[in-house]
């Protein structure tokens, strides 16, 4: 009876230790969940790091980056692209750490109240985040000064997409016409004040419009709702619709115009607004590195040096070309200003929301 | 079609095959373990799945679900102790079966009704999920808001004894899913504590509420002096039935094995309630009704078939329609977001390659599962004699590291701590948890949708937005149809588990 009760342990315990393992193993997988970021690189230890002008002793140890997102989107996305190269630049493993909930704060939070130390840093999104704080009945307590902005990564412009099976309209000005004559909702990726939702306050103050928008949850959500014929159609990102341009089925779409200065290069043949015929409007999501306001300067210059590196890497680049990021790299100030200029604006659009 | 080749190349990645070999042995375990169901033994791996890629994390949540789900019956066979809450039916036959010393029997006749049933539901997953996902794209919002009330109406079906205790416990659940920021950006009730701003997380609060209350229930029955170790029996006799009797069930198995598709699909009834109806099934249509709990075969592949059934029927609306068909189901969907697979058209489009080789490692997993428990399923029942003293330790260490992995955040400890005492209370006074969980679920989601819906009717009043949809007059008149399903459900239940006598210990119906 003993023995069997030994037996029966060892063997509950062997499951326990299985599980873990297997878990470890599968860890190595490059499109696993969370924390595998450390895999693939491994074996190419960096030639990079080499030429680091290092004149301080950083990193000594792993570094997370706290993503306010969940896997798999957009901001995950560009998150664990630049964790993938900061690692091969660094040298150490480089984590990415999913905090979703609380209309990203859960996680910005995280990253102001860190240690300024490098060793905890976070990803942004802008406008999002000057809304985030700005709109007063949310009670963020947190200004963009509470964060160390180390360099801006990724620029994905705003485009207005239609079913291809739901929509009969073909061009923006057909779009704007009938938005004219019918009470239309545009999906969007987010709330209040989310890239998506300024550039439709933008067209509607632009315009006279009152388009509403549907100040959806997430992208999915948005996309679900206008692939099915629920809404009119969606303001999205590039990144976000790249991959369905060629679709035929269910999923078939229509990208009616760019909200950007220029063409994009993932989408050549689409116009921007101006082209269209009106006047201009930019909009996009635009998603950056950032750390504690007490982030150590030393830290900081060395971060936007080897960013700076990484913006050359042609590996980078095709690993962008295949998501459809569009790279928008500003550095230290100029991204500063960049937020500045962002809180500037969203301030003036309070009316438009209400706040 | 393409989707389904290469999702067999992701099935049979190594990690995959590994993932579905622990899950198999891991669930029946877990299942015969009394004190762990499946919805709990799901609940605490979830954390261990987030370094797996999503094919083999998720095949393998999967085979535990359905391999528990057997599991107990062994339990439920040999020491008339049902592992699960699905198999307080088998202990009626099981259990005289195995006095009469033909133990190896019985459990070879579970073995068998187990696989054809969770079999055949699998097959019905391969078949009916991807025409109703095809569908899904004709739900929105305003379909999402009416499903989620529609979930509500189960709590009465997940409430067990007293339905204003399951009431009580849907209502802390929703309160707790009002925590955090609004759909339209206020922050709720977080007293200012940016910690709150996202708002209860749900696995947590789950362990905290399924994991962590057992063990203090357990613990302090040890305490006690109450000892909930039975005797255990002599195992003998001929594994595999003979192919005669076989066939004579046959049909059987294959009438409650759609029976438990069916329960299964409905969205809060799971496979406690599949084993009565197949039992009370069984017993209306057997030639020797009076043989009933004296060990009669039929009184064993009744129920198993069909509770086996349910677990495949459960996935239907799961990977759909994001609306669980079970409380386990539930706790898969926690799963199935942590992994970033959003339920819906897309996880047979976009993530077709994963979903199918998930649902093929569900239809695998049934096979091995008999495979597993023709070789050690007699020995399967030694792990429901590991002492308490080691069981919890073990239990409340995995149920911390767990809730801390989930975003490696203190505050989802502290949560599954307060669930921890919240569920502690709730089991006291007899109020069920599964509810709670139902509502920190359908909560969030009724709000949004809620939200959405109102923004889409575009300046319509609501009501008249949604009447005008007709799918939504369809989910009205479901709801108002689920109003007294439940009740007409728990008769049966209740009327069958009263006829049948007692059924020894359950686990907490989770």
């Amino acid at each position: 009876m003993k023995m069997k009760r030994i037996l029966a342990v060892a063997l509950s315990a062997c499951m326990a230790l299985t599980m873990l393992a297997s878990c470890g193993n599968n860890g190595k997988q490059p499109n696993s969940g969370n924390n595998s970021n450390t895999s693939a690189n491994n074996s190419t230890q960096q030639p990079g790091s080499a030429s680091t002008p290092k004149t301080i002793d950083w990193p000594k140890q792993g570094i997370s980056i706290i993503c306010p997102f969940k896997a798999g989107g957009g901001m995950d996305l560009s998150t664990r692209l630049t964790a993938k190269y900061l690692e091969k630049y660094l040298g150490v493993t480089v984590t990415v750490n999913n905090v979703e909930g609380g209309n990203s704060w859960t996680g910005w939070t995280q990253v102001a109240q860190a240690k300024g130390d490098g060793y905890t840093l976070g990803f942004a999104n802008y406008p999002a985040q000057v809304a985030g704080y700005l709109n007063p009945s949310a009670g963020i307590p947190f200004t963009y000064k509470d964060f160390a902005s180390i360099a801006n990564v990724v620029s994905d412009p705003n485009i207005l997409v239609v079913s291809a099976n739901h929509s009969d309209i073909q061009t923006a000005q057909e779009f704007i016409e009938y938005a004219k004559n019918n009470s239309i909702v545009l999906g969007t990726g987010g709330g209040a004040g989310c890239d998506d939702d300024v550039t439709i306050a933008k067209i509607n103050d632009q315009l006279g419009l009152s388009i509403e928008s549907g100040r959806n949850a997430s992208t999915a959500e948005s996309k679900a709702a206008m692939l099915g014929g629920h809404i009119a159609g969606v303001i999205a990102n590039v990144s976000e619709y790249y991959g369905l341009v060629d679709s035929t089925g269910d999923d078939a779409i229509r990208i009616l115009c760019i909200f950007s200065d220029k063409r994009n290069d993932f989408l050549p043949d689409v116009p921007t607004w101006t082209e269209c015929g009106y006047d201009e409007i930019i909009g996009g999501s635009d998603r950056g590195l950032i750390g504690p306001a007490n982030l150590d300067p030393d830290v900081k210059a060395l971060l936007i040096d080897t960013l700076k590196q990484i913006e050359q890497d042609p590996d980078f680049q095709a690993d962008a070309v295949t998501q459809g990021m569009s790279i928008g790299m500003k550095y230290g100030d100029d991204f500063e200003a960049f937020i500045a200029d962002t809180e500037a604006t969203m301030t003036e659009m309070k009316p438009l929301f209400g706040w | 079609m393409e989707a389904l080749i290469s999702s067999f190349v992701n099935l049979f990645a190594p990690d995959t095959l590994i993932a579905l070999m622990v899950g198999v042995c891991g669930g029946m375990v877990i299942g015969a373990l009394p004190g762990l169901s499946a919805t709990m033994g799901i609940a605490l791996l979830i954390p261990v799945t987030y370094g797996m890629n999503p094919a083999a994390a998720l095949t393998m949540l999967a085979a535990i679900y359905t391999s528990a789900i057997y599991g107990g019956s062994i339990s439920a066979i040999l020491i008339h102790t049902p592992g699960t809450p699905s198999s307080a039916a088998t202990c009626l036959d099981g259990y005289p079966m195995t006095q009469k010393g033909e133990a190896l029997h019985a459990i070879g006749l579970s073995t068998v009704s187990s696989c054809i049933g969770g079999f055949l539901s699998a097959i019905a997953l391969l078949i009916i999920a991807p025409l109703l996902a095809k569908v899904s794209l004709a739900f929105s919002s305003s379909e999402y808001f009416l499903i989620a009330i529609f979930g509500l109406t189960l709590i009465a079906s997940l409430a067990g004894k007293s339905v204003i205790k399951g009431l009580i416990a849907g209502a802390i659940g929703l309160m707790a899913g009002l925590i955090g920021m609004s759909p339209d950006a206020y922050a709720r009730f977080t007293f200012k504590m940016p910690a709150l701003l996202g708002g209860i997380s749900l696995i947590p609060a789950m362990i905290g509420l399924f994991s962590i209350s057992q063990v203090m229930i357990q613990a302090e029955e040890r305490g006690l002096g109450h000892s909930t170790v039975k005797e255990e029996a002599k195992i003998q006799g001929h594994f595999l039935p003979p192919l005669k009797e076989f066939l004579g069930l046959l049909p059987l198995i294959l009438k409650c094995s759609v029976v438990g598709i069916l329960v299964g699909i409905l969205p809060g009834a799971g496979g406690d309630i599949a084993s009565w109806v197949g039992l009370n099934m069984a017993k209306g249509s057997s030639k020797t009704p009076q043989l009933f709990g004296t060990g009669h075969p039929e009184g064993i592949a009744a129920p198993e078939a069909a509770n086996n059934a349910v677990t495949g029927g459960a996935l239907i609306p799961l990977l759909t329609l994001g609306i669980p068909g079970s409380s386990t189901a539930a706790v898969l969907l926690g799963g199935l977001t942590i992994h970033g697979l959003q339920p819906g058209y897309q996880l047979f489009d976009k993530y077709a390659d994963v979903t199918y080789a998930v649902i093929l490692g569900f239809l695998a997993a049934n096979i091995i599962m008999g495979l597993v428990g023709w070789a050690v399923g007699r020995y399967v029942v030694k792990v429901s004699k590991v002492p308490l003293p080691l069981l919890i330790p073990c239990i409340t260490v995995f149920s911390i590291l767990g809730s801390y992995a989930a975003s490696q955040n203190m505050t989802d400890v502290y949560v599954a701590v307060v669930f921890g005492m919240i569920g502690y209370l709730m089991r006291k006074y007899g109020v069920p948890p599964a509810p709670v969980v139902l509502g920190l679920i359908l909560g969030p989601m009724a709000d949004n949708h809620f939200y959405q819906a109102s923004r889409m009717a575009n300046g319509v009043p609501l009501v008249n937005y949604m009447l005008s949809r007709p799918i939504s007059v369809g989910i009205m008149v479901l709801i108002v149809l689920a109003l007294f399903a439940p009740v007409i459900s728990k008769v049966i239940a209740k009327k069958y588990q009263a006829k049948f006598g007692d059924v020894g210990e359950s686990a907490e119906d989770v």
